[in-house]
């Protein structure tokens, strides 16, 4: 009798576990795939990058420090976006701040330099430039969307007994860019 | 509540218009019976005539309405766009109309839904809209007006507005109220065309001219009758919808200042009628007014 009993509580909290692993899974796959969507609009900006720079140096060519600027922050993104993924976005979060940052230096800067503003190509190039930006950030919020459904549910009990033994880690946050993005660009007047 | 809660309750809400739609259909062909009855009382008339002409009334109510929905259902939103004149816009032409693009992408992804149709409607009032039974076919018309007047955050908060009306069903209702209205339009459509001085030119009889012109004065009343039914249901549908698809816009942009922007810019000058005269049968559906 007590064996009965014993397998039968074992049968429930073995189904029990399955579920709660397989939500898991769809849970952590969701994450990856929210990431991937960031992913595909990070590279459509570094690949957008090299022609506003090009453009850019016929008007400005004393302003190679925040051209350059740009170009290294670039290098740096594409370099971070190889090495992350879903688990590891901490590089690429302060690697795509810095070009972010430099970018927005460089919408200051071309403040001065009406010709530039008014270049048909480069206008093109900055709105492609914003779209992508807007999807970056709002691919970032299915991202946080995605991984705090996920922390909830392996925090929560019992899911957390489960999720530690079967090694899923929590999912870091995209946390909004640092303050020398959110802050709005200097403008002279001089 | 959230979005599944709001389609599921845009679609109750719908059916309950439609009964409420079908009652007035059978209210205007026994009004429609009784008019005939009423001219024709002197006359030796089989009793059945009146009935089968108030079953005519309405059937040809019920089955104009029903027609025009199947068809936006097989054809999708872009079916309205292309009522209104509007072009779809796969390609862009000028910067604004690449940004129309972009902004209508980006949307797509904060809501997480499919990219719908972007149509062009050339008009010359800043106005927008949304149409269709399923996402999956929706379609966004947005005037050149609309491209002329708002700045990019003000373009993306009408559009962020639109897409709300997608996500909560209300396009879905929207549609079907196009095709309930083109079914009340339709008999007095129908009547005009009897009294046509063309018609009355043609066949010379002056018996049949005369039941002609009875049966297109019948018609005419009724249609104005059901012109008038359209006019009240679509100016009582929409404002609580409105105010929902401007909280959610606000939702997916993250930021309030862009439809804020666009709707004192209608407010305050900037025009958003719609010239075209099959806005009468898609008032309903526009950001701002239409007329």
């Amino acid at each position: 009798m007590e064996f009965w009993i014993a397998l039968t509580v074992l049968v429930i909290v073995g189904i029990y576990s399955i579920a709660i692993y397989n939500r898991l899974v769809a849970l952590k796959n969701r994450v990856a795939n929210a990431f991937a969507q960031i992913d595909v609009q990070l590279q459509r900006r570094h690949d957008l990058i090299p022609n506003l720079v090009e453009t850019a140096k016929a008007y400005m060519s004393h302003e190679d420090a925040v051209l350059s600027a740009v170009t290294q922050a670039r290098a740096g993104a594409i370099e971070a976006r190889k090495e992350a993924d879903e688990d590891n976005i901490g590089a690429l979060q302060s690697a795509e701040s810095a070009l972010q940052a430099s970018l927005l230096n460089f919408n200051a800067v071309a403040e001065n330099y009406p010709e530039l503003k008014a270049d048909q190509s480069i206008i093109e190039l900055m709105e492609a430039l914003q779209s992508t930006e807007n999807k970056v950030s709002f691919a970032r919020q299915a991202f946080n969307d995605a991984a705090m459904r996920l922390n909830t549910y392996r925090e929560s009990f019992p899911n957390n007994l489960l999720a530690g033994g079967f090694k899923f880690a929590e999912a870091p946050l995209w946390e909004v860019e640092s303050q020398a993005v959110r802050s709005a660009p200097k403008v002279s007047f001089s | 509540m959230d979005f599944f809660e709001h389609q599921h309750l845009a679609r109750r809400k719908t059916q309950q218009w439609i009964v409420l739609a079908g009652l007035v259909m059978l209210g205007l062909g026994c009004l429609g019976s009784l008019m005939v009855l009423w001219f024709t009382q002197h006359h030796t008339t089989p009793w059945a005539l009146p009935m089968l002409l108030g079953l005519v009334f309405t059937g040809t109510l019920a089955g104009g309405a029903l027609y025009k929905y199947l068809r936006y259902r097989k054809l999708g939103g872009g079916e309205i766009a292309r009522e209104l004149g509007g072009q779809l816009l796969i390609n862009a032409n000028t910067p604004e109309q690449q940004q129309l693009i972009n902004v209508v992408d980006e949307m797509a992804i904060a809501a997480g839904i499919p990219a719908p149709q972007v149509y062009l409607i050339p008009e010359v009032g800043a106005n927008a809209f949304a149409a269709g039974v399923e996402l999956h076919d929706a379609a966004i018309g947005v005037t050149q007006g609309a491209l002329d007047h708002f700045t990019r955050d003000e373009l993306q908060g009408v559009i962020a507005h639109e897409f709300a009306h997608l996500l909560n069903g209300d396009a879905r209702l929207n549609t079907a109220f196009s095709g309930i209205i083109f079914g009340l339009n339709s008999l007095q459509n129908l009547g005009r065309a009897c009294l046509s001085p063309r018609r009355r030119h043609h066949s010379n009889h002056s018996k049949g001219t005369a039941a002609l012109g009875l049966l297109g004065l019948a018609l005419v009343i009724l249609g104005s009758l059901g012109s008038l039914a359209a006019r009240l249901i679509q100016a009582r549908v929409s404002q609580q919808r409105e105010f929902l698809a401007d909280a959610s816009a606000v939702q997916f942009t993250r930021q309030s200042q862009g439809i804020a922007d666009a709707l004192n810019r209608l407010r305050w000058g900037a025009s958003s009628y719609i010239e075209h005269p099959a806005r009468r049968h898609h008032r309903h559906l526009f950001f701002s007014e239409s007329d």
